[in-house]
């Protein structure tokens, strides 16, 4: 009975022992939990996040590139590379048949994905977003797009060296994409999508966490209208001439901005625009600012006389020729004919040092400051340097060594009334959000000449092409200023070639006011070397085919160069558009310079109805009247009538059937 | 025998009139409960890895509603059937287990005993059956028929132990064989508890301890991976990606969850981070995505169920009926703390179900076929 009774009591502990046992396991746990998910839940939450949440890089597109006008150069469009992962389409087979119809691929991919042996296939290439949709429409599962944003060049390689390359990470790489790189580059964003063990993702679990942020838009002063017609003027002209490459610069000299910029190599593509890169020695065309010189320190005049003789002059051990003996020539006469034993002369007026700063104060040996990453200062040495031939030299545009960026600025400040201008390639960059992000206005470099100065020698210049050595780029209806030039070029190996030349023109139009310098450059070209007998009739075709397009509505006519209010950081409005005009040189045009273009010659206005709008101006503009044109679209009417009799050098009113409004208000210091 | 049932009716507590049916009704009440608990869980942890399977979502879900159907019938026909017959059954019932066992590790048998992923627990009767789950009920009701059988001569280790050990140790044989080390040490430790209710020296157990742990290191050595398990159980920090994965995923999973939780069927951890998430990892995914609240409510219902089976027991008319009561609550209730524990990281990774919870058929009908016998043990006036 004892044992019974320890035995009852035995069990009675045993029984409270079990249910102790229980309490305290489900306290353990319950106190386990409390640690894990109270004191330890955000530790345990980051690492299930870290595991759970892939992060998505959510590529921000890259800035657009456009032109003055606004015409896309260079946009962003956003590609797909395809996965796919076959273990998770429905039917492989099946699958793999639609890819191939869709993106006719290969039969070595598309077995690929049929055999489904490999876990994760990337199918070769990019796709575009049609292509992509059109994909997931019949394969619901198993695709995995991923975003690539690339380059796309809606002109092709039109200014492809200026606007440059991007890298393979759409990185810029070469000119303005590599220059304003931080400018396009967008923020990428991030999105958050969770995945499974098997690191397979779900779409549907995508969360956009940072959204991308686009990169700004740059607007360049370039005009694609006048670039194209630059860029296939200048190819033709190093075809046709056979030479080894060249260069084409349009500049406005009012703003310096660079309307054009084409370089050719004849033989491979050019990594960047040479016409800031790579220096010459350009000749004739320099002569115009040693006479600029003169002129400003007084030290001559443009009647001015000195003796030319035969065509040679000796001085300082060196024999400086002529193509042909001028005898007495002014110094008018002296840059209009371009001879070299003239100018040899007339510098020996100026102080080397004055000659030196007045160079250098033209901007030779110096950066322009142009907005690309990449340009050549050229060389001009200090006359602490110089030889005895040295001054000589320089006054014909020798042993100095000038970019035609550098060249067609200087021309500028003849053009414009003796400032020098800083050259603008790029006007703004604007965000997506129209923020002003980067803005350059016209610059001011420095004040070269006095104003009358500048115009004496537009007056020379022009005389060099109505009589001089410019003849051919005179354009009939088109008062031209301008200089030839005719440069020995240097070679390693022998020195000073008596084959190798370059021809360069640079022209101003029109003569009076210029609105335009073109500089024409072609490197060794064969058969007629000389400046004029090359380099000029390109300008002349590029000056012709200018102005019958319509790409002529940016540069603003008369007055002041135009400057929008907008400051930086404010919305800005679209880039300042042009004038409503074809020809923004809607000044007289009509010059004297062309004696078939009297009063006496008048004719009926043509039927030009139904042809295109740049078509029926230049048919009028060849017929030798004024033309402005309203509208777009193709000419429906003109005013006077067609018929009418109309005296050569009066103005013609195209009007196109496309009625939209213009641009702008017609400008009031415009039309005569 | 009436000494016992004295005893027991002497401690303090003196039920009130009426708390036995109340007693029943919040067990049954538990239980229906823990089963709505698990219906959700397998649907939200499982209609993932269905629709991978190429199935519809609610494949397991349907699976196991079926199963919970079936397992209720079962307990309505158990509690109203007489416990006192399984002493009787006791040993046929074994026998059957034993055969079932059996076929299981038989070459040859393949067509009605399939191996899946490297094991052979399941037979194919029409239905699956996972014999392993038959062991552990009938099991208790034999170690608590011969526990009351032998009385006082329990507490000599020849009558004792000895005896228990000559039934347990083949049945734990053919069950490690299968393999599923867990089922063969929880049926251990479940014929343990009942044992130790019924007065068993504690010195045996300590004897038999020392026995099995060198069998059990030895067993455990020759299985690399178990090896590899038990290490990292030790040292869960030390193995970023290997053998420590499911634990660290299962760590994871509850302490993503915090103390509301993810919300329901928001749990990351069941996109395959954690195996079988709908079945040996049920719990962690209820911790996900209920926190500690979820937590706290499971545990505290196997909580009470532990008390209330605790106390039909003592309310029980007899020894068998006593030690039945308490080794079918220890059934239920130490599979659901194992699962806890391993979920939470105190005990080694290994499968063990959670009765009511984890999808599976077999556990889940047996688990309620054990309410069913303990409400009917519950149902007897002393």
């Amino acid at each position: 009975m004892r044992s019974a009774a320890r035995q009852a009591r035995r069990l009675h502990l045993r029984h409270h022992l079990l249910k102790l046992a229980l309490l305290l396991a489900v306290g353990l746990i319950l106190g386990r939990a409390l640690q894990l998910q109270v004191l330890e839940g955000v530790e345990w939450r980051t690492r299930a996040i870290a595991q759970h949440e892939t992060r998505v890089p959510l590529p921000a597109p890259r800035g657009k590139i456009y032109d003055r006008e606004g015409r896309e150069l260079v946009v962003s469009r956003t590609t797909y590379e395809i996965f796919v992962a076959p273990a998770e389409l429905a039917d492989r087979s099946a699958a793999a048949e639609v890819i191939r119809s869709v993106l006719r691929l290969g039969p070595e991919t598309t077995r690929r994905i049929a055999e489904g042996k490999r876990s994760w296939i990337r199918l070769p290439g990019t796709y575009s977003a049609l292509q992509k949709e059109k994909l997931e429409e019949r394969i619901p599962r198993g695709l995995h797009p991923q975003p690539v944003v690339d380059r796309f060049y809606p002109r092709g390689p039109l200014a492809a060296e200026i606007v440059g390359r991007v890298d393979f990470n759409g990185h810029g790489q070469s000119g303005l994409e590599l220059g304003f790189d931080s400018v396009l580059t967008g923020q990428p964003g991030f999105g958050v999508r969770q995945r499974d063990a098997t690191g397979a993702s779900a779409d549907w679990l995508t969360v956009t966490v940072v959204a991308p942020s686009p990169g700004s838009d740059v607007y360049l002063t370039l005009d694609a209208e006048l670039q194209a017609l630059a860029e296939s003027v200048l190819e033709d002209a190093v075809r046709e001439t056979e030479a080894s490459g060249g260069d084409l610069l349009i500049v406005e000299p009012k703003t310096g901005e660079l309307l054009a910029a084409a370089s050719r190599r004849s033989h491979w593509r050019l990594p960047h625009l040479t016409a800031a890169t790579e220096p010459y020695e350009a000749g004739s065309t320099l002569k115009p600012f040693t006479v600029a010189a003169l002129l400003a320190e007084g030290l001559a005049d443009l009647m001015d006389t000195v003796n030319t003789g035969g065509g040679s002059y000796r001085t300082a051990g060196r024999t400086i020729r002529d193509e042909q003996p001028h005898g007495r020539l002014s110094l008018a006469q002296t840059l209009a004919v371009s001879s070299n034993v003239g100018m040899a002369i007339f510098a020996e007026r100026l102080p080397k040092g004055v000659q030196f700063s007045y160079l250098r104060s033209f901007g030779f040996g110096t950066p322009t400051g142009l907005t690309y990453p990449s340009e050549s200062p050229g060389l001009l040495r200090r006359p602490s340097e110089w030889s005895a031939q040295s001054q000589a030299s320089l006054a014909i545009g020798y042993e100095v060594a000038v970019t035609p960026l550098q060249l067609v600025m200087a021309y500028g400040a003849l053009a414009n009334g003796g400032l020098l201008m800083r050259p603008l390639l790029v006007r703004e960059a604007q965000s997506a959000e129209g923020m002003i992000r980067w803005r350059r206005d016209p610059e001011v470099v420095r004040r070269v000449v006095p104003e009358d100065v500048a115009g004496k020698l537009r007056g020379v210049l022009a005389r060099a092409v109505t009589q001089g050595t410019g003849r051919s780029a005179g354009v009939r209806g088109l008062s031209v200023a301008g200089k030839t030039g005719t440069a020995q070029r240097f070679d390693q190996r022998q020195g000073y070639s008596g084959h190798s030349y370059t021809s360069s023109f640079v022209g101003l139009i029109p003569s009076d006011d210029p609105q335009l310098v073109i500089l024409v450059k072609l490197d060794e070209p064969s058969g007629a070397y000389y400046g004029g007998a090359t380099a000029a009739p390109v300008m002349r075709t590029a000056v012709r085919a200018a102005l019958a397009g319509s790409y002529w509505s940016a540069p603003p006519l008369m007055g002041e160069p135009e400057i929008p209010d907008e400051q930086a950081g404010v919305p800005a409005g679209r880039a300042p558009a042009g004038s409503p005009y074809i020809f923004a040189l809607d000044t007289p045009l009509l010059r004297a310079q062309d004696e078939r273009l009297t009063s006496q010659d008048v004719a009926a206005v043509p039927d030009v109805r139904g042809l295109s709008l740049r078509a029926a101006a230049q048919r009028l503009h060849e017929a030798g009247w004024r033309v402005v044109v309203r509208g777009g679209g193709r000419a429906v009417s003109t005013q006077p009538a067609v018929g009418t009799e109309l005296r050569r050098g009066e103005r013609v009113v195209l009007q196109g059937g496309d009625l939209s409004p213009p641009r702008r208000p017609e400008n009031p210091t415009g039309a005569g | 025998m009436k000494d016992l049932a004295a005893s027991l009716a002497v401690d303090a507590y003196v039920p009130a009139a009426g708390s036995a049916r109340r007693d029943a009704g919040m067990l049954l009440a538990i239980t229906v409960f823990l089963v709505l608990v698990g219906l959700i869980t397998v649907y939200s942890a499982s209609s993932f890895l269905a629709q991978k399977q190429g199935l519809p979502d609610h494949y397991y879900l349907r699976q196991q509603a079926s199963k919970a159907l079936v397992g209720l019938l079962v307990l309505y026909v158990l509690a109203r059937l007489d416990y006192r017959i399984y002493r009787r059954l006791a040993w046929p019932l074994l026998g059957v287990t034993l055969l079932a066992l059996f076929v299981l590790v038989l070459p040859g048998t393949e067509a009605i005993a399939p191996p899946r992923n490297g094991a052979r627990r399941w037979l194919d009767l029409g239905v699956q059956v996972q014999p392993s789950e038959l062991a552990k009920l009938v099991m208790v009701i034999w170690a608590a028929a011969l526990a009351a059988k032998k009385g006082e001569r329990l507490r000599s280790l020849r009558w004792g132990l000895a005896a228990f050990g000559v039934i347990y140790l083949p049945v734990a044989f053919l069950i490690v064989l299968e393999p599923d080390l867990s089922s063969a040490a929880l049926i251990g430790l479940l014929c343990a508890i009942v044992l130790f209710t019924a007065g068993a020296r504690i010195g045996h157990f300590i004897l038999l301890g020392l026995i099995a742990l060198p069998l059990f290191w030895e067993w455990i050595q020759a299985a690399s991976y178990r090896m590899a398990r038990l290490v990292t159980f030790l040292d869960a920090g030390s193995d970023p990606s290997g053998v420590g994965y499911q634990l660290r995923q299962s760590l994871i999973a509850v302490g993503s969850g915090g103390v509301l939780g993810v919300g329901y069927g928001e749990s990351a951890q069941k996109y395959f981070f954690l195996p079988e998430p709908h079945n040996d990892f049920a719990f962690a995914i209820i911790a996900e995505e209920w926190g500690l609240v979820g937590v706290g409510t499971v545990a505290l219902s196997v909580a009470v169920l532990g008390v209330l089976g605790l106390r039909i027991a003592r309310r029980a008319p007899d020894v068998f009926g006593y030690l039945l009561a308490v080794g079918l609550t220890a059934l239920i209730v130490v599979s659901a703390l194992m699962h806890m524990g391993v979920s939470l990281g105190l005990l080694p990774t290994t499968g063990v179900t959670f009765p009511f919870i984890s999808y599976g058929g077999s556990s889940l009908v047996v688990s309620l076929a054990a309410v069913g016998i303990l409400l009917n043990v519950g149902s007897w006036r002393t």
